[in-house]
Parts: C-alpha cells; sequence; structure tokens
C-alpha cells in the first residue's frame, strides 16, 4: 500500500441486502466526510475498505438474502481474515447465531441468540414493545476500541441481543423494564451495535467517526 | 452504573442503568404542500416557515424525534418523494413521515429516503393490509398508525380520517386495538378539538387508547407547557408530540423554534 497517497474522502461499503432503509446510514455517511459505497452484490465487494452491514426489517428475510445471493460465505470471509465490519441494529442481530423473530441461522459470529422481549417487564408492569427510546451511553475509556464523548443514543428494537452467553464479547449492555440486553457486542473486528448511530445525533456522528478511523487503521494487510 | 473490573483483560463490560422510561419529546410538523402551516382544529392553517430550515434548526437542538404530517390534497408522486428526500438528508435524528401514503410501494419510497418511520392513516381503514405487509417488511417500529379523534354527532369522541373531514364508526379504544393487530408499532393519537389549542391533551382518549394496547402511544395536539407533556406520560403515553409549542412565528414571520431541554422534561 502506497503511503504518499493523495488525501482522499474515506471509503465505508455498505452492504445492502435489500432488507430496509439504508437511506439513512448514507446520509449520516456523507455527513461525517466518508464516501459510502453501497454494494448490492457480494463479488462488487472490494475487501479494501472498512464494512457496514446496517439493517432495518426482519431477520428471516435478511437471512433469506444472505443465503440468496451469497452473502453469507463472503461476510464469512471476512470474518476469518478478521475484517473490521460494523453491524448496525438488525445487522447487529444477524451477526448472532438465531433469533426468536424467525427462522433460518444467522451469521454465528457472536455466540448469542436474539431474543422477543417479553410482555411483561421484570418489575411485572407490561412492556410496550417496540422499545423505543433514547439513552444514556458513556462506555469509559478502553471499553470501546475507540473513545467517543459520553452522550445518548436512540433504540428502536422489538428484538434482543441475549447478554448472558456472549460474556466479554458483550461490551456495553444496557436495559429495558429491566430485561437487560447487549447494545455493543464485539469479536475481534467484528462489532455489532443495537441502537441507531446513524439517528443519534452527535453522539452517533462521533460513534461512526470513532469506528471509522479504527477501522481504517485495524483493515488487514493483503 | 456498574462496571465489570477485568484486571486481566483489555476492558471492563459496560451496563448502563436506566431507572425508567425515559419518554420520547416529539416534534410535529404540518405541512401543507411542502409549507410549514400551523392549523387550529385542524382547521385555517396558515403560513410558518420552509420545513428544511426548521428540520435543521431542530437537528441543532438535538430533539428526541420529529413526525412530519402533510396535510395537502396533492397526490404522492414523484415530485412530493423528492422534496422529503431533501428533508430526510437533514435529519440524524429519528424521523416519521405521514400524509398520502397508501400503498406499499409508497411505504417502500419513504423508508428509501431515509425516514426510518411511516405514519398512515386513511390507509389504515381502506386497506389494512398495507400495514402489515409493511410491518413485515420493515419492521413494526416502522410503522405508525395515526389516529385522529373527534367529537360525534352525539357527543362522546370518534375516529376521524381524511385529515378530520370523515368520521368513522370507531371509538378510539377499539380503533386502536385494530391498530395494534394490522401490525402497527406505534400510535399517535391526535385530539382534533385541541389542535393548536395548547391548553393540554386530551388526557381521556389518551388513558383509554393506553389501557388497551401493549404498542407505544404518542400523544398529539393541545400541548403548549412542559406541564402538559408530563401529563401526557402520567396518562400513559410513551411520548408526547408538539407542534405548536416548539414552532411559532414572530412579528416579522420568522420561525421561532423553541425545545426544552432533556432536564426540563426528564426532572
Amino acid at each position: 500500500m502506497t503511503t504518499n497517497a493523495a488525501p482522499t474522502r474515506q471509503i465505508v461499503e455498505v452492504v445492502d441486502l435489500d432488507t430496509g432503509n439504508i437511506g439513512s446510514v448514507l446520509n449520516m455517511l456523507v455527513r461525517i466526510g466518508c464516501t459510502p459505497r453501497v454494494v448490492k452484490r457480494p463479488d462488487e465487494l472490494h475487501r479494501r475498505h472498512p464494512v457496514l452491514l446496517p439493517g432495518v426489517g426482519h431477520f428471516s428475510k435478511a437471512v433469506d438474502s444472505l443465503e440468496r445471493s451469497a452473502w453469507r460465505p463472503a461476510l464469512d470471509g471476512l470474518r476469518e481474515r478478521d475484517w473490521p465490519v460494523l453491524g448496525i441494529c438488525l445487522g447487529a442481530q444477524l451477526m448472532c447465531d438465531s433469533s426468536e423473530e424467525g427462522d433460518g441461522r444467522g451469521l454465528g459470529w457472536m455466540p448469542t441468540t436474539v431474543r422477543r422481549f417479553p410482555s411483561v417487564g421484570v418489575d411485572g408492569k407490561p412492556l410496550r414493545v417496540p422499545h423505543m427510546e433514547w439513552q444514556p451511553f458513556a462506555p469509559p475509556d478502553g471499553c470501546l476500541p475507540f473513545a467517543m464523548p459520553p452522550g445518548r443514543v436512540y433504540f428502536a428494537h422489538s428484538y434482543f441481543i441475549d447478554p448472558n452467553p456472549l460474556g466479554d464479547a458483550s461490551l456495553c449492555e444496557s436495559e429495558f423494564c429491566g430485561i437487560r440486553f447487549t447494545s455493543v457486542a464485539r469479536r475481534g473486528r467484528a462489532i455489532g451495535a443495537q441502537f441507531h448511530p446513524e439517528k443519534s445525533h452527535r453522539y452517533g456522528m462521533a460513534f461512526l467517526t470513532g469506528w471509522m478511523q479504527w477501522a481504517l487503521a485495524e483493515i488487514p494487510a493483503a | 452504573m456498574g462496571v465489570g473490573g477485568d484486571p486481566g483483560g483489555v476492558s471492563g463490560r459496560y451496563f448502563q442503568r436506566v431507572a425508567g422510561p425515559m419518554p420520547r419529546v416529539i416534534v410535529a410538523l404540518t405541512m401543507q404542500d411542502g409549507r410549514l402551516v400551523r392549523t387550529r382544529r385542524f382547521k385555517k392553517p396558515s403560513y410558518v416557515g420552509d420545513p428544511i430550515n426548521a428540520v435543521k434548526v431542530f437537528n441543532d437542538k438535538g430533539v428526541d424525534e420529529l413526525v412530519l404530517l402533510e396535510i395537502g390534497d396533492k397526490p404522492f408522486d414523484e415530485s412530493r418523494i423528492q422534496f422529503i428526500r431533501s428533508i430526510a438528508s437533514e435529519a440524524f435524528m429519528p424521523i416519521a413521515y405521514g400524509g398520502g401514503v397508501r400503498t406499499i410501494e409508497h411505504v417502500r419510497a419513504v423508508i428509501r429516503c431515509g425516514f426510518e418511520k411511516v405514519v398512515m392513516n386513511t390507509a389504515l381503514h381502506r386497506t389494512p393490509q398495507v400495514a402489515a405487509e409493511a410491518a413485515r417488511e420493515f419492521g413494526a417500529q416502522a410503522v405508525v398508525a395515526s389516529m385522529e379523534v373527534g367529537s360525534g354527532l352525539f357527543g362522546g369522541a370518534k375516529v376521524m380520517t381524511e385529515c378530520g373531514r370523515t368520521a368513522t364508526k370507531w371509538k378510539p379504544a377499539e380503533w386502536a386495538a385494530k391498530c395494534e393487530q394490522y401490525g402497527c408499532g406505534e400510535l399517535l393519537v391526535t385530539s382534533i378539538d385541541r389542535d393548536g389549542s395548547m391548553e393540554g391533551y386530551d388526557l381521556e382518549v389518551i388513558r383509554a387508547v393506553a389501557g388497551v394496547v401493549t404498542i407505544p402511544v404518542i400523544a398529539l395536539g393541545g400541548a403548549g407547557t412542559i406541564a402538559h407533556l408530563r401529563a401526557g406520560i402520567d396518562a400513559g403515553a410513551s411520548a408526547v408530540a408538539a407542534g405548536s409549542m416548539f414552532v411559532y412565528y414572530g412579528p416579522h414571520r420568522a420561525v421561532l423554534i423553541s425545545y426544552p431541554g432533556a432536564g426540563e422534561i426528564h426532572a
């Protein structure tokens, strides 16, 4: 890799499983100074840039896309090389083994199950699902692989990543009516965020900018 | 907040303890043919300003969420899609769009623009399968049922459609349960009588609706003070929305925008 290349806007490859809204992720990437490159087919993946796996939608439908368009082997290939990949919301849930939302195997990078919020919280009160809430987010230094200022982030989900089987791979956790869930999971350079950084104002910008800079420095040599 | 120590590892696990639900405070912007307007009881729309500029300001203020409602009669066509796309590109917070969304193609177009929620009202009465289909495709959190409540001929609250022009046979609680069955993930409950009044929400309707559904309920119509917002939450709303309270215009028709800090509401 040449070191004297002219500085350009950093490219992020955004996986388009065609399951939902990637518009807001693209808007945010442009806003933080990146050039998003939408990748609709796995053979179009450059494998030179950080990879973002967004997702709004249904787990089974996303798994269908993984199988139908041969995304699964392509993404697993990235994982084998310990490539920096960021999954957002459903993208993070896809990194897990399976989901109570529907049939189909997740990518299995995070050894846990995605569960549905129960109808009653631990306090005995009914839970209003989907969980849609801004929550404080202030991981201490050294928790995430990149630094970000304390702030708040936006959650919108009916299913959650079960932190219990994850152990230390469950980096950050939060709770909804006493039900504890993983907000950031990590295995090597694969990171899954349950919240929506692309919808979390300046805090989301700080999260994505931090991830981007870290991911660029971490891209494995060919 | 408890941070699990892990002296040998690279990091400690971080747990964000959350004392209780933190209700969202939503800014509801009404548009007529792309112009920001203010209404009273769904009537007399008066020009307030440019929605793109307003969205920019609310973005800088760090609002929890925006809901854009188009009340104009023009069809949902390519020019409207282009226009709302330009709005969404300025919104780095959750943002919903409603107005003229009738088909699953409309839903897809709105989502593709960068909105993560689509608001439906009249379509739920005519073609509820669109909501179900949208929920299957994008998740329940992307589908907001809008329920506009007015007074029936013989008193008593009735659900209205077509921006308050047409009454239905439904009572709010019954219709709310239907919307949940259709797969909607959220319920926006607007009081037509309170619209623009800044005299407080119709708490009776909020209470009745929140009592029968398990999806989050958003109160809209009538909020003018922080106390009104709190009352809406106490009545069972998971989120409280207001338009006039946050957007009004001064002597020079400049849009003045105010949005309370999180501390003022969650205190």
